[in-house]
């Protein structure tokens, strides 16, 4: 990512709100749970709002692939998202198949985000060495 | 793909960082393409070979 050029820097204004309404849902959220526990339709429309700014940051992150206009910095983004996605779906799927046959423990399922940009980040910051 | 970027931009003094502005990509882009790491795009290749006023066959070589 290049967050000196003008998608680049509309990124990160687009990042920074999503962040903050992340942080903001899930404190009320959690709170909310834990002190006024919200009953029938509300208590879904609740549950569902810190995942609102996470899908926000998907949008946010295809809206930068998309108006990057550095076609090699696009082409490695593109590229390292799709090793993450495949790391991600393999990772999910031997942890899955590990729960099923009751050898470790059960993982939420939003950690599937948390470990998509982790290993996003293993994955650019080995290329970036790999590319000296 | 095999190019003379490198020896292009040093016979007008230009640092990867000064092509990269001309060209309006970044110098990582620019570090790729001269390393035969990444072959530029048709658009690409046509906006180098007419900022180094040549055609693009005595910049890039598919050897």
């Amino acid at each position: 990512m290049n967050s000196t050029s003008p998608a680049g820097r509309r990124y990160v204004g687009r990042m920074v709100p999503l962040m903050v309404a992340y942080v903001a849902a899930i404190l009320g959220v959690t709170w909310l749970f834990d002190n006024r526990p919200p009953e029938g339709a509300l208590r879904y429309a609740l549950a569902v709002l810190p995942a609102l700014p996470i899908i926000g940051v998907v949008w946010a992150v295809g809206l930068y692939l998309r108006e990057e206009t550095d076609e090699y910095v696009r082409m490695r983004l593109a590229e390292t998202s799709l090793y993450a996605t495949g790391a991600t779906l393999a990772a999910a799927s031997v942890w899955g198949f590990l729960e099923q046959f009751e050898t470790v423990p059960h993982i939420p399922l939003y950690y599937a985000f948390v470990f998509y940009w982790a290993a996003f980040g293993v994955i650019q910051g080995l290329r970036k060495v790999l590319d000296r | 793909m095999k190019n003379r970027l490198k020896v292009l931009r040093a016979e007008r003094d230009w640092s990867q960082a000064d092509l990269a502005e001309r060209l309006g990509v970044s110098r990582q882009s620019v570090n790729a393409i001269e390393t035969g790491k990444y072959d530029p795009s048709l658009p690409l290749a046509f906006k180098i070979a007419r900022i180094f006023e040549l055609p693009i066959e005595q910049i890039f070589e598919d050897a």
